[in-house]
């Protein structure tokens, strides 16, 4: 089998690494009825960072982060800025694994132990990380349309439900500061998590394909996820909706149509729980290559096991509970834009100088 | 101290599996430096589930960030 992604399953499992995040971002934008303009605007942030990625792994092809790294600062200096994103990688992975399972046992599985949901999650992500990249792109090309027409499905039957005036007033009651920090927290959680992509970059093949994957990935999560957030604004209000912790299943439980079709919120559970296998299928995964990279194994799959070990048992103890999760999330872009952002900036600089250089010396030997 | 047998048991279990299942299959191979980086990631792993089975409180690296930023805050 190929190791390689088509651009379709690339951006398929982007999106779903993306959606992911949609299960606590909706409840921290921070700025109540007009978090859906902060989405928004936080465009302005998330496009120019994605082009960065993309040119980072269009400068190199065919190449992960650690090959990068190692290129541009060297074998020890490269191995020291790969393990900071080991660190923060396991921080998303684990960060997932806490939230996915702890939604799992709120909603319920109330009496059955956190380690055994935990488990369950990370053995199916074990799985298809070691059938391999494509297995992870053809699960998400499959996965996608389905979430994709569930969360349709409850856009649509949430209808009787909707009311405009949850909207108002529009951009009355905030400050741009305020509106600059929920565009942060969107940037970070969720889209600024996509940097992992750079460990992939071995597995995507073409002309401009970190781009279209990129962009693809932006525009059909930011499509979902902004109505995603419009939806539960409008049928929750913005204060049911932010004192919530679970504000998309919230909403879904809203729906009733005649007598026949209610109780509908177990479909956005549904949602969450394949996101959130993707986004740890897509962790899991950059973190056994660059494991394996940082370590000098023979192959990636040699360390998929032990990494999903040391991610349950970091799963088990980092949250006591869910309130100390959404607590972190809140928290969270201070620890995740140096990784997110300026890391990977400072990198694409080194690069571009160092092409550059490179590109000059061709020259002048040509000449 | 609040020790559930249930997840003791689990947690060898699944250990135990992983060393029958992919273990071996390293030491089969020869692989002898992936057999030492994958019993000590697997070690400090299992360390740290039975502490927290034990009930041991095991200091989470996200709660001291927690803290320092919700001081700052």
């Amino acid at each position: 089998m190929s190791k390689y992604l088509t651009k379709n399953q690339a951006i398929y499992a982007m999106t779903l690494f993306i959606f992911a995040g949609n299960i606590m971002s909706a409840s921290v934008s921070g700025v109540d009825q007009d978090s859906w303009i902060a989405m928004l605007t936080s465009l302005v942030f998330i496009v120019p960072l994605f082009l960065i990625y993309a040119r980072l792994m269009s400068l190199f092809p065919e190449m992960d982060i650690n090959e990068i790294l190692e290129q541009l600062f060297g074998k020890v200096a490269g191995k020291i800025v790969l393990s900071v994103f080991i660190v923060f990688v396991f921080l998303v992975c684990t960060m997932t694994v806490c939230m996915v399972g702890d939604f799992v046992q709120t909603i319920a599985l109330q009496s059955t132990p956190h380690i055994v949901i935990a488990i369950s999650l990370i053995t199916a992500a074990a799985y298809i990380v070691f059938c391999g990249a494509r297995t992870i792109g053809k699960w998400a090309y499959v996965m996608l349309p389905i979430a994709a027409f569930l969360m349709v499905l409850t856009l649509i039957l949430s209808y009787n439900r909707y009311d405009i005036e949850n909207l108002l007033p529009i951009a009355a009651e905030h400050s741009i500061m305020d509106f600059t920090n929920a565009s942060a927290n969107f940037l970070s959680f969720p889209y600024g998590d996509a940097v992992v992509v750079l460990a992939l970059g071995s597995h995507l093949k073409g002309k401009g394909i970190s781009y279209k994957v990129l962009m693809g990935a932006l525009i059909l999560s930011f499509l979902i996820l902004f109505a995603i957030q419009i939806r539960n604004l409008i049928v929750l209000g913005p204060y049911i909706s932010f004192t919530k912790y679970y504000t998309s299943y919230t909403a879904a439980g809203y729906i009733s149509v005649g007598t026949f079709i209610n109780r509908i919120e177990g479909t956005i559970s549904l949602n969450y729980i394949i996101a959130g296998i993707a986004k740890v299928s897509l962790c899991l995964f950059a973190l056994a290559k660059m494991g394996s990279s940082l370590f000098g194994m023979k192959n990636h799959k040699n360390i998929i096991i032990p990494v999903c070990l040391l991610l349950l048992a970091f799963a088990m103890f980092n949250f006591r509970n869910v309130m100390e999760i959404f607590m972190f999330a809140e928290v969270y872009k201070y620890v995740a834009l140096p990784f997110q952002v300026v890391l990977p900036s400072v990198i694409w600089i080194v690069a571009e100088v160092r092409m550059a250089i490179a590109r000059k010396k061709a020259a002048s030997a040509a000449a | 101290m609040n020790v559930s047998i249930q997840a003791i048991a689990l947690i060898v279990i699944l250990f135990a599996l992983v060393v029958i299942l992919d273990f071996r299959r390293l030491v089969k191979q020869k692989l002898w430096k992936d057999c030492v980086v994958y019993i000590v990631i697997s070690v400090v792993g299992f360390s740290l589930l039975m502490l927290t089975e034990f009930g041991v409180e095991v200091p989470s690296p996200f709660q001291y960030i927690l803290k320092m930023f919700s001081a700052e805050k």
